[in-house]
Parts: structure tokens; C-alpha cells; sequence
């Protein structure tokens, strides 16, 4: 969990699921990108919560492949370490860095909450997705 | 000084009138009705959790915290520090934003 201040005596306490699903979101938007890989243990935790949610009448936003670390011990510093497979046509070290600098904007417009890393993993390279949207 | 049992029926009410957020409450059954197990009273803490339905969040929870705070004045608790917990993000809160992209599957883009 991720305090920011709203007020001067109110706090708002933002979830690692909801940094997750805005880093998701801002990843798969970025041209190059064909998919977050959740990973096996990713995909698991994630069918709970989304199973969990959807107990709750939820329709969870996806979360899968992005994990949110708070360092306590830092002033409440937070980072985001995500998994990607990127398009064959693609550079992945200029997309790995479009990722960092769409996840750290988005996170920050839509949370309110600025990350100190953003660690991108290219686990796969899709050799079907040939055409880079622009 | 309000009960804190009116008091937790005024700030679920404060909080209806704020759309984009929905209590977050534990997936369970109990006897309680199970809005108020979204809201926490102490001495000096008002918690309240949420679930998100739209972004971006700062001006969602301001309005948030003002309705709240109207539901706290003239009671006990009108100076007691606020928290607002965000517990999950609804993906309705991304599918009306533009260059969404919903992910996590294998389907080809």
C-alpha cells in the first residue's frame, strides 16, 4: 500500500492491485508491446483475486504480469517490475524505455503516485506480430 | 457525538453520492450488513475502503473526502484524521479512457 496525501488530516492509501492494473494498462498501450506475461505464479494469484472480485459483483481490471514493491524503510518509495514480450520488428531496448516512461506518467496521472523504478523485463519476442502500431 | 453506528450509516450515505467509488467489503457472510465492514471507526481514524470505478484517482477521492468530511462535522470524529483506502481498480475504470488496451491474455493484437 501507497500513501498520498489529499489533505491536510486525510490520506489516501492506493493499493499495489490498483498501481498494477494502471501499469498494465499504460504498458499494452505502448507501440511494440504485443502482451504482459503474467508468469505462471502471476497468473495464479491473479485468477484468486480476479475469482475474489468477482464474488464481490467486481469486474477486476487485469494485473497480470506486474508486480508493485513499496520500500517502507525509503519514505514509502515505491517500484513496478513488469514482464513484456515485444513485437519481432521492434527494438526492445527503445521499447523497454518507452514502458519505463509510460508506466512512471500513467501511475502518476491517474494515481497520484510517483514511482521511483520502473524495471522492465522482456521475457518474449512474438515472431507473429511483424507490424509496429504507431 | 454521534453513535459510531450513525455515524458509519452517515458516511456509507456521504459516500453513495460519490460516483466511481463502491465500498470494498471482505467476500464473506455475516449477520452485519456487509457495507459497514468497509468502514473502520477509532479514536482518532476514520478508514473508509474502496473500490475504484474510474481514474484518474486525486480528484475522485477529493470528492471523496469532502462528502466524507460533511458526514463527519458536528460529531466526535469531526477533527479525527481520514484514510481512503483504494483497494482494487474496476476495469471500468480503464475502458472508457482512450489507448486502452485490455491485457493479460494470449490474444493477438
Amino acid at each position: 500500500m501507497i500513501s498520498t496525501a489529499i489533505g491536510d488530516s486525510t490520506t489516501a492509501v492506493i493499493g499495489e492491485s490498483v498501481l498494477a492494473a494502471i501499469t498494465v494498462r499504460a504498458a499494452t498501450a505502448v507501440p511494440g508491446v504485443v502482451r504482459v506475461e503474467p508468469g505462471l505464479t502471476g497468473l495464479v494469484a491473479s485468477v484468486a483475486r480476479a475469482t475474489r472480485q468477482r464474488l464481490k459483483g467486481l469486474d477486476p481490471a487485469p494485473t497480470e504480469g506486474v508486480r508493485v514493491t513499496v520500500e517502507h524503510d525509503l519514505a514509502g518509495a515505491s517500484s513496478v517490475r513488469l514482464t513484456v514480450a515485444v513485437a519481432v520488428r521492434g527494438r526492445a531496448v527503445e521499447i523497454g524505455a518507452a514502458v519505463q516512461r509510460a508506466v512512471a506518467a500513467s501511475v502518476a496521472a491517474s494515481a497520484g503516485v510517483t514511482v521511483s523504478a520502473v524495471t522492465v523485463s522482456i521475457m518474449d519476442i512474438d515472431l507473429t506480430d511483424t507490424e509496429l502500431d504507431d | 457525538m454521534a453513535a459510531p453506528t450513525a455515524l458509519v450509516t452517515a458516511l456509507l450515505e456521504a459516500l453513495r453520492d460519490v460516483p466511481g467509488l463502491r465500498l470494498s467489503v471482505p467476500t464473506t457472510h455475516t449477520l452485519v450488513p456487509v457495507d459497514r465492514l468497509a468502514v473502520d471507526i477509532g479514536d482518532t481514524v476514520v478508514e473508509l475502503r474502496v473500490v475504484a470505478l474510474e481514474l484518474p484517482l486525486p480528484p475522485l477521492l477529493a470528492r471523496a473526502d469532502k462528502a466524507l468530511r460533511a458526514a463527519l462535522l458536528g460529531t466526535a470524529w469531526a477533527n479525527a484524521r481520514l484514510r481512503l483506502v483504494v483497494t482494487d481498480l474496476d476495469a471500468a475504470a480503464l475502458a472508457g479512457e482512450s489507448g486502452v488496451t485490455r491485457s493479460g491474455s494470449d490474444e493477438p493484437r
